[in-house]
C-alpha cells in the first residue's frame, strides 16, 4: 500500500520556539492514522501544515503523486484533502444544508446537484432532522458533526480529523465511532488527532505519538499502548481508556 | 426525494412570488412618473441612485462582508471617464458609461489585490477603502490638467449642453433618467438574485461568516473577495457616468465625496445586507425620511445627514440584520434551499 | 536648509504633537478595545466648538477651557461607550465600527445645523504675536499649544506607567479573561479607557483654537491624520503615537512647502495605504 498523504522532515519554528522538530508521518491510502500526544506536543501544528494553513519552516508535503509543500488550503482541497477544525468554526448566518453545500459545491457548480450531495452527506451522518436548521442553533456535538459533513461533502479522498470528539460526552462521542468508521469504509483515508483515548484506540490503524514536537513512537495500536518511551512521556499524564 | 415531493406546492408558491412581486414592484415603479410632479420624481430620482448604490456596495459589503468606506471612488472614477471621454473624444455617454465602469472595476480590482493580499480585514479594510477615496478626491482636486486635457482641478467639469441629445444621453427634464436608473437597478438587482442562488454566492457567504472554514473546503477566498470588488465596482462606476448626464457638472468634491459611500453603505445596512433586496428597501426608507426632514427643518443644513448618523447607529446597535432580516424571521438565513 | 523650509519643519514639529495627542487618544481606545474610533475627528471638533463658545460669550482663554474640554469629552466618551458600544461587545467589531461612523456623521452634522458650516476663527489678544527660532518666526500659540500637547501626553504617560488605574488598563488591554479573574471589572476599565481617548481630543481641541479654525467638518482633518499617525506609529503602541505625529506633522509641512495645491493630503493618504498595505504593524508596533 502506498503513501496518500506523506509529510518528510518537517520543522516549524515560531520565533525561537520550535513547535515541530523533523517530524515524519505517512497515511497509508485507506487507513486511519491517529495522532496523539500530551498538550502543546505539537498535534494541531503538525495539522495545519498538512493541511497548508502555515508553511513549514523546513521539509516537504506530499500529497498522492504531488508535492504540495506551501500550497493554500483551497488549492490542497482540489486534490483531495479536506479538515476540520478543533474549534468549530460553524457559518453561523446560513442553514445546515447551505453549511454543507459549500463544501459540495465543489464537485458540483449547480445548486441542485450540490444540495443532492450535501443531502446524501447528511444523511450518512445522521443529521436529516436539522437540514434546514440554522447552523448557530446546533449543539456542540451537532457542530463537530456538521465541521465532518462539510469537510466530506467536498468529497476528499483524505480527511483530517481534529479533535471531532473533545468537548463532547462519552455518549456523544461513542456515538460518533462508528460515523467515522462508516466514513473509512466509504473509501476515505483518514488523518485524526484525539484526546479521547478509548477512540483512537478503537478506530485507528496505526498510531503516531508526539512528544514536544518530535515523534517519539509509531505503530499499532497495540504496540503504542505496550511502549513504555510512550507510558513515561505520555500515559502518565493521561490516563489511557478514560 | 419524499421532502421534493412534499415541498412541491410551498416552491411553486414560492417562486410564483420571488419571480411576480419584483415584476409587479417594477412595473408600479415605471408607472410612477405618470402620475406624478417634478418634484417627487427628483426624489424618486434619488431613491434609485440610492437603492442602486447600496445593491452595488452590498455585493463586496454584505455578501463577501468586506465593509467598505470608499465606494465612491468607483463613482467618481465612472463619472470622470465618461465626461473626459464625452468631452474630449465625442464619445457618447452610453459607451463612456461601460467604459467608466469597466476602468471603476479594473481600478477596484487592483485595490482588492493591494489589500487582500495584504490580509487587511474588518476595520482596517474599511479605512484602507476610505483613504483610497479621500486619495482621488485630494488628486482630482490638484489636477487641473493632464498632457492636454483639461481635468478642472476643484471647480471640476462643466458637460456640454446642446439640447435635447438622447444619442449623448442628454435630456430635457428627468423622466428619462427616472427609466435609466429603474432599469440599472432591475439590473444589478437580478445579478444579485442570480449570485444569491449560485456557487459563487454560497462562497461569499461562507466568506463573510469565516474565511478559514471557507478555504478549507475548497473556497479561493481571495480570488472570490476580488471578483465581488470587481464587480461591485463596475456598477457603482457605471452610475457615477449617469449621474455626471444628469447633472452635466462634476467636481471632486462631489463625486468623490465620502456621502456616496456612505449612503450606499447605509441603505444596506438599514435594508438588510446580504439580501437581495434589503438594499432596495433601505432606499425605499431612508430617501423619503431625508426629504421630510428637509421640509421639516428647512433653513438648517446637515439635517438629513445627522438623522442618516443616527439611523446607522440605531440600526446597527438594535437591529443589526437590517428590516430585511428582521422581516425573513429567521434573521440572516438568507437563502431558501433549493429542494 | 532654508529659512522657509525650516520654518515649515518647525511648525510641523509643533503641529505633530497635537496628532500625537489625538493619536495617543486614538490608540488607548484602539489598544483597549480594539475598536478603530471613526467619530474620534468630531468629537474633537465637539471640544473646538464648546472652546470657540466659552470665549465668546465669556471670554475664557482657550488654553483655560481645556480643563473643561477635556473633562466633558471625557465624561461624554463614557456615554458613548457605555450605552452604544458595550452592548455590543462580543459581536461583530466591524458593527462597533459601523456605530463610531453614525455618530462620526451625526456629530458632523448636528454641528452642521446648529452652528451653520462657516468657518469661525477665535482671536485671542495674543493670536499674532511670534518667536524667533533661529530664522524662522514662530507663533507664540503654536508653541503654547505644543508644550500643552506635550504635557497632557506626559501625563497619560504617567497614568499609564506609574497608576493603578494604568497598570489594571493595560493589563486588560493584554489579557481580557485574565484581568477579569484577578478581579478587574472589565467593563468599567473599558468605559475608562473610551473615556480617556476622548478626553484627548478635548484637550487636544481646546488647544489648537487659538490659531485653528473652527467648522463643523474641521475633525476630518484630524481623524485622517491621527488614522495615518496610528498606523505610522504603530496600533497600540503609546510612545509610537507620539513619534509618529512628530513625523506626520514634518511630512506634511514639507510636503506643503514643496508640493504644489493641496498635494499634501494625497501624500498623507499615500503614506497611510502604503503603512496598511506594507508594515500594518507600524514603526514601533507590536500587535498584528
Amino acid at each position: 500500500m502506498s503513501a496518500l498523504l506523506s509529510g518528510t522532515g518537517l520543522v516549524r519554528r515560531f520565533g525561537g520556539l520550535t513547535a515541530i522538530n523533523d517530524v515524519t508521518v505517512e497515511v497509508r491510502e485507506g487507513h486511519i492514522l491517529g495522532i496523539i500526544g500530551p498538550n502543546g506536543a505539537g498535534k494541531t501544528t503538525l495539522f495545519n501544515l498538512l493541511s497548508g494553513f502555515i508553511k513549514p519552516t523546513r521539509g516537504t508535503v506530499r500529497l498522492a503523486e504531488h508535492e504540495v509543500t506551501g500550497l493554500r488550503p483551497h488549492r490542497l482541497n482540489r486534490l483531495g484533502l479536506a479538515r476540520t477544525f478543533q474549534l468549530v468554526k460553524p457559518f453561523a448566518r446560513m442553514s445546515v444544508l447551505e453549511n454543507v453545500m459549500v463544501g459540495s459545491y465543489r464537485l458540483s457548480r449547480d445548486s441542485r446537484e450540490a444540495a443532492q450531495r450535501a443531502r446524501e452527506v447528511l444523511a450518512l451522518l445522521g443529521m436529516e432532522d436539522l437540514t434546514d436548521r440554522p447552523a448557530r442553533e446546533l449543539t456542540m456535538p451537532g457542530m463537530k458533526r456538521l465541521e465532518v459533513a462539510r469537510a466530506l461533502a467536498t468529497g476528499p479522498r483524505l480527511l483530517l480529523l481534529d479533535e471531532v470528539m473533545s468537548g463532547l460526552t462519552p455518549t456523544e462521542s461513542k456515538a460518533m465511532l462508528p460515523v467515522i468508521q462508516r466514513i473509512r469504509d466509504s473509501g476515505v483515508t483518514i488523518l485524526m488527532i484525539e484526546h479521547v483515548m478509548h477512540a483512537i484506540m478503537a478506530l485507528s490503524d496505526r498510531i503516531v505519538v508526539l512528544h514536544h514536537g518530535s515523534k517519539l513512537a509509531e505503530g499499532s495500536p497495540d504496540e503504542i499502548a505496550a511502549n513504555p518511551a510512550v507510558v513515561e512521556a505520555y500515559l502518565g499524564t493521561a490516563p489511557l481508556g478514560r | 426525494m419524499t421532502v421534493l415531493a412534499e415541498g412541491q406546492p410551498a416552491a411553486t408558491g414560492r417562486r410564483l412570488i420571488s419571480i411576480g412581486l419584483p415584476i409587479v414592484l417594477f412595473a408600479v415603479a415605471a408607472a410612477v412618473p405618470s402620475f406624478v410632479n417634478p418634484y417627487v420624481l427628483e426624489i424618486g430620482i434619488l431613491l434609485l441612485m440610492y437603492a442602486y448604490l447600496g445593491s452595488s456596495w452590498d455585493i463586496l459589503g454584505g455578501w463577501a462582508g468586506q465593509v467598505s468606506f470608499g465606494h465612491a471612488a468607483f463613482f467618481g472614477i465612472g463619472a470622470y471617464v465618461s465626461a473626459l471621454l464625452w468631452i474630449n473624444m465625442g464619445l457618447s455617454p452610453w459607451f463612456g458609461m461601460i467604459v467608466g465602469a469597466l476602468i471603476a472595476s479594473a481600478f477596484g480590482t487592483l485595490v482588492a489585490f493591494a489589500t487582500f493580499r495584504a490580509r487587511l480585514r474588518g476595520h482596517y479594510f474599511a479605512l484602507a477603502m476610505f483613504a483610497v477615496a479621500q486619495m482621488l478626491m485630494a488628486l482630482f482636486v490638484n489636477l487641473k490638467e493632464v498632457g492636454g486635457v483639461t481635468i478642472g482641478g476643484s471647480e471640476g467639469l462643466q458637460l456640454p449642453y446642446m439640447g435635447t441629445d438622447p444619442a449623448n444621453m442628454v435630456f430635457d427634464g428627468r423622466v428619462p433618467f427616472y427609466y435609466i436608473l429603474l432599469a440599472m437597478l432591475a439590473v444589478v438587482v437580478g445579478t444579485i438574485k442570480l449570485i444569491s442562488v449560485s456557487r459563487f454566492g454560497a462562497y461569499l457567504q461562507a466568506i463573510c461568516n469565516d474565511e478559514d472554514a471557507a478555504e478549507a473546503l475548497g473556497v479561493n477566498v481571495f480570488g472570490c473577495k476580488v471578483a465581488a470588488m470587481a464587480i461591485s465596482a463596475f456598477f457603482t462606476g457605471a452610475i457615477g457616468a449617469v449621474y455626471g448626464q444628469i447633472y452635466l457638472y462634476i467636481e471632486p468634491g462631489i463625486v468623490f465625496s465620502s456621502v456616496y459611500s456612505i449612503q450606499g453603505l447605509l441603505c444596506a445596512v438599514v435594508g438588510g445586507s446580504g439580501t437581495v433586496w434589503g438594499p432596495v428597501i433601505g432606499a425605499l426608507i431612508l430617501t423619503p425620511l431625508a426629504e421630510i426632514s428637509k421640509t421639516f427643518f428647512r433653513d438648517l443644513s446637515g439635517v438629513d445627514l445627522m438623522i442618516f448618523g443616527a439611523v446607522l447607529v440605531i440600526f446597527v446597535r438594535f437591529i443589526p440584520q437590517g428590516l430585511m432580516g428582521l422581516v425573513l424571521g429567521y434573521a440572516g438565513l438568507r437563502r431558501k434551499a433549493p429542494a | 536648509m532654508s529659512a522657509l523650509l525650516f520654518e515649515a519643519v518647525v511648525a510641523g514639529v509643533l503641529l505633530g504633537g497635537v496628532y500625537g495627542l489625538v493619536a495617543l487618544g486614538l490608540n488607548i481606545i484602539y489598544g483597549v478595545l480594539d475598536i478603530i474610533n471613526f467619530a474620534h475627528g468630531a468629537m474633537m471638533m465637539m471640544g473646538m466648538y464648546l472652546t470657540f463658545w466659552l470665549f465668546r460669550a465669556w471670554g475664557i482663554d482657550p488654553y483655560l477651557s481645556i480643563f473643561i474640554a477635556g473633562p466633558v469629552l471625557f465624561v461624554f466618551g463614557a456615554v458613548v461607550y457605555r450605552f452604544l458600544l458595550d452592548p455590543m461587545r462580543g459581536t461583530a467589531l466591524q458593527n462597533q465600527f459601523l456605530v463610531t461612523l453614525g455618530l462620526s456623521l451625526f456629530l458632523t452634522n448636528a454641528a452642521q445645523a446648529m452652528f451653520s458650516p462657516d468657518f469661525r476663527v477665535l482671536q485671542t489678544s495674543y493670536a499674532q504675536e511670534v518667536v524667533q527660532i533661529g530664522p524662522a518666526f514662530i507663533p507664540l500659540t503654536r508653541i503654547f499649544t505644543f508644550l500643552a500637547a506635550l504635557a497632557a501626553t506626559a501625563v497619560l504617560l504617567f497614568i499609564f506607567q506609574r497608576t493603578r488605574l494604568g497598570r489594571s488598563i493595560r493589563a486588560v488591554a493584554q489579557q481580557q479573561d485574565g484581568a477579569a479573574l484577578c478581579g478587574i471589572d472589565v467593563r468599567h476599565v473599558y468605559t475608562l479607557a473610551f473615556a480617556i481617548g476622548s478626553a484627548c481630543v478635548g484637550v487636544a481641541g481646546a488647544a489648537v483654537t487659538p490659531f485653528f479654525y473652527v467648522s463643523p467638518t474641521v475633525g476630518d482633518v484630524f481623524n485622517i491624520a491621527s488614522f495615518v499617525v496610528v498606523v505610522l506609529g504603530g496600533l497600540g503602541s503609546m510612545s509610537g503615537s507620539l513619534l509618529g505625529g512628530l513625523l506626520l506633522g514634518v511630512a506634511v509641512a514639507i510636503g506643503a512647502a514643496i508640493l504644489p495645491g493641496s498635494f499634501k493630503e494625497v501624500l498623507m493618504f499615500a503614506i497611510f495605504l502604503a503603512v496598511l498595505l506594507f508594515k500594518p504593524t507600524g514603526l514601533l508596533g507590536s500587535k498584528a
